[in-house]
């Protein structure tokens, strides 16, 4: 079988997912022995020119990871969505919007303003914001421009596979790459992870109890051996993908749903209150009160991964 | 229901935007006099406006 | 003028344009460095519970 072409991208990204396809160690050099990388700006020189001069579904695989919140991105994404036989949608930010996502219960304006003029170790005296076209003595510089909203990749262009994950596993990318490999990637539009929730993943005994308060997560130290939603933690396990393994629960902490929603739920925010409503004792409307009151920030931990790919996909802003 | 509603909240959902009521299919008065209530109520705050995925603010 | 473009600059996190121009020598009579990337986090912590935040603010950077 002939070298395949293999191209890798970030977009509002962390470079997480790149780290990660690294963390598969020596196998990177079965990856090198099975593709030739022609775009991977973390590690390679190759320049947006190259990616334009190359023909249409030259790229065999891409690995696109990040959200699309500017024009620059959203370009990139249509590049290479025209240069790329399969294009597959790589962790969280890509798949369902990821921490950067979390910028959609804000807005662009509010955002510029913070970041360029209010933060305090600013300086800016003239309070300059970025431009998208900006003149200088030599010519003319160009930025692209940010969208108020972050987007998911399948949301700008259609994508053949989506392996969620902040970042996906290293288990999970050697599925990728084995199959790969092997030709055997799965049904185009299939999720490459488990399908059933993590609760299913988990081995902590879930003994079924009611619970009649909600902890955040530094008032208490579980045990490790119970189910943390059933002690009172907010655990996103219930309306959570599995395929990761349990990591976070494993070092006792919950699950924040990085691996989107799983099967057949298709908002995130929705099936865990709904989770949460089915285990909580209430005797009256100050304990439910009270329990509101006991759940800190639900849009932001409900949706801490999944804003864009959740049903509301943002906050609503008078005017719009 | 006060925890979905404080979150829409926090999506900027309005809170007269929600009702949850039980109505039997006997309560024939009950049931319109409500859908009347909210349908002003909801009038009242006007469109929602629903960002689908927009881009530009 | 003539302009060069290193565009994305690579093998390090983040994004990043140089746009070198030259003058008819074909010396460089000024370089910009522009970061065409913005995410907010700055802006969006905010509102978040603060034992939350370190789960949130490695995600600035994964390498």
């Amino acid at each position: 079988m002939a070298k395949l072409k293999l191209a890798l991208y970030w977009a509002a990204a962390c470079g997480g997912c790149d780290v990660a396809v690294l963390d598969i160690n020596e196998k990177i050099l079965d990856v090198a022995n099975l593709a030739d990388i022609v775009f991977w700006p973390i590690a390679l020189d190759f320049k947006y020119h190259h990616v334009e001069a190359m023909p249409d579904k030259s790229i065999d695989v891409c690995l696109f990871n990040g959200a699309i919140r500017s024009s620059e991105q959203e370009h990139i994404a249509k590049m290479l969505r025209a240069k790329s036989k399969v294009l597959v949608s790589f962790g969280s930010c890509a798949c369902f919007g990821g921490i950067p996502a979390l910028a959609n219960l804000t807005t662009r304006a509010e955002i510029m303003q913070r970041a360029y003029i209010e933060a305090p170790s600013n300086d800016n005296p003239n309070k300059t914001l970025p431009q998208t076209k900006v003149s200088v003595p030599e010519g003319e510089l160009t930025l692209p421009e940010l969208f108020d909203d972050v987007l998911t990749l399948a949301q700008v262009v259609p994508v053949e596979y989506f392996v969620p994950g902040c970042p996906p596993t290293v288990d999970l990318i050697l599925k990728v790459v084995n199959a790969l490999a092997t030709n055997s990637l799965p049904p185009v539009g299939a999720i490459i992870a488990s399908e059933k929730s993590l609760c299913d993943e988990c081995d902590r005994k879930k003994e079924k109890k009611m619970i009649s308060k909600i902890y955040r997560t530094h008032e208490i130290i579980p045990d490790a051996e119970r189910c943390l939603l059933e002690q009172g933690l907010l655990c996103m396990g219930p309306a959570t993908r599995g395929g990761c393994g349990a990591l976070c629960v494993k070092v006792n902490i919950p699950c924040r749903g990085c691996f989107g929603p799983p099967p057949g739920v298709k908002d995130q925010g929705a099936k865990l209150i709904s989770s949460i409503a089915s285990i909580y004792e209430t005797k009256d409307e100050k304990d439910i009160a009270r329990m509101v009151d006991e759940v800190a920030d639900p849009a932001g931990t409900f949706y801490r991964f999944g804003m864009s790919n959740s049903m509301l996909k943002r906050k609503r802003v008078q005017g719009k | 229901m006060p925890l979905l509603k404080k979150m829409l909240a926090q999506f900027g959902v309005e809170d007269k935007r929600v009702r949850l009521e039980w109505v039997s299919a006997s309560e024939g008065e009950r049931f319109a006099s409500i859908v009347n209530d909210m349908t002003e109520e909801v009038r009242a705050l006007g469109p929602f406006s629903r960002n689908d995925g927009g881009k530009h603010g | 003028m003539k302009k060069v473009s290193i565009d994305p600059i690579t093998r390090l996190e983040g994004h990043g344009k140089i746009e070198i121009f030259l003058n008819d020598a074909g010396d460089v009579a000024n370089a910009y460095l522009q970061i065409p990337e913005l995410r907010g986090f700055e802006k969006f912590c905010e509102g978040r519970p603060v034992e939350e935040l370190p789960r949130i603010v490695p995600r600035i950077c994964g390498v």
